[in-house]
């Protein structure tokens, strides 16, 4: 029982949120340079510039903590990077 | 009647610009570089990309510094290949930079980085649909540059040449006649290699101009961006002043009374 992240499949676990996912990935908590404009929904920062799609929908901010992956789920996490 | 040294401000889609040249900020060898480059250019929207993210790989920090720099920031969907790639990146960079302006870009080939026509426009008029300020980037067909306008693009970005080319305006001619019949804001993008190129540009009457590898790949970029900042001012300023008319045979600066031909 897996879902993939970024093309790499990961354990399912019932119940993991996708807020809780990018937390052990580092993408929510105590991240420096945090602007302070993206205080959104979570409690924690969040870092800047980044983007998550499920199955290639984009799947909002607000509704991270809410939204349980569920197994095969292909989630895809983006991130503003340099560029012209 | 505006100041004699300052030119008319900019607006695209309601938003002015005070300064005329846009930045990219790819290929600068550091973060500090790329932002006092910037800072140097005097420039209010700089473009961006946005990548999947590389799970174990470096994290690029310039977001942080851009904003500290308080720029507007214009994300692009580079790497789209397709109308529906591109269309999804538009919609990834608006939530992960919270605008939702995007430059358009969708180039199959690697090669030469050319746009495809109708994968864009197609592309535009949904992006326009669903809400966001489109920015092609687009061959500078001046067909295409005025049915982009009419799907809803705020402003039509024409090649000056392939992207990262430095070779200038090789498409000068097609240039000014989408800038003739242009209804929105022109950006003359890519190829502009040196600050002349961006001067040409804006003597034509394009609005801006877009320039990111002369700047960040010269030796200097924070001092090739002010080159760029006072080429473009230049050119607009000559632009709005008025050129004067290109002739085929002398028309003298001096009066010519012919009192030497009593010498002879």
């Amino acid at each position: 029982m897996s879902f993939v992240l970024n093309g790499q499949p990961r354990a399912w676990q019932p119940q993991l949120t996708l807020e809780a996912l990018l937390r052990q990935e580092g993408y929510i908590g105590n991240i420096p340079e945090a602007p302070q404009s993206d205080a959104g929904s979570c409690t924690a920062s969040i870092r800047a510039g980044v983007a998550v799609a499920i199955g290639q929908q984009v799947v909002p901010r607000s509704t991270w903590a809410q939204r349980v992956i569920a197994q095969q789920d292909e989630i895809e996490l983006f991130q503003a990077i340099a560029g012209g | 009647m505006t100041d004699e040294l300052t030119t008319t401000p900019l607006i695209i889609a309601g938003r002015p610009f005070g300064s005329r040249l846009f930045t990219g900020t790819g290929k600068f060898a550091s973060a500090q570089m790329m932002s006092s480059a910037i800072a140097a250019s005097g420039s209010e929207l700089v473009t961006m990309a946005l990548r999947r993210v590389q799970l174990e790989g470096p994290d690029q920090q310039i977001l942080a510094p851009l904003q500290r720099l308080g720029v507007h920031l214009l994300p692009n969907t580079s790497g789209a290949r397709t109308a529906k790639e591109a269309v999804y990146a538009a919609h990834l960079a608006r939530e992960a930079l919270g605008t939702n302006w995007v430059k358009l870009e969708i180039h199959p080939d690697a090669r030469y980085l050319m746009p495809d026509p109708l994968a864009t426009l197609q592309a535009a008029e949904q992006l326009v649909a669903d809400g966001f300020v489109v920015l092609p980037y687009c061959s500078a067909d001046p067909v295409l540059c005025k049915l982009l306008e009419a799907v809803g693009c705020a402003a039509v970005m024409p090649l000056g040449a392939a992207i990262g080319s430095n070779q200038g305006l090789s498409t000068r001619e097609m240039l000014k006649i989408i800038i003739e019949q242009s209804g929105v804001p022109v950006v003359v993008d890519a190829g502009i290699g040196a600050p002349s190129h961006a001067a040409e540009a804006m003597e034509l009457g394009a609005d801006a101009v877009l320039v990111n590898t002369a700047i960040a790949v010269a030796s200097q970029p924070q001092r090739m961006a002010q080159a760029f900042r006072l080429a473009v001012e230049a050119g607009r300023l000559a632009y709005e002043a008025g050129l004067a008319s290109r002739r085929v045979v002398a028309e003298a600066s001096s009066p010519l009374s012919g009192f030497l031909a009593s010498l002879s």
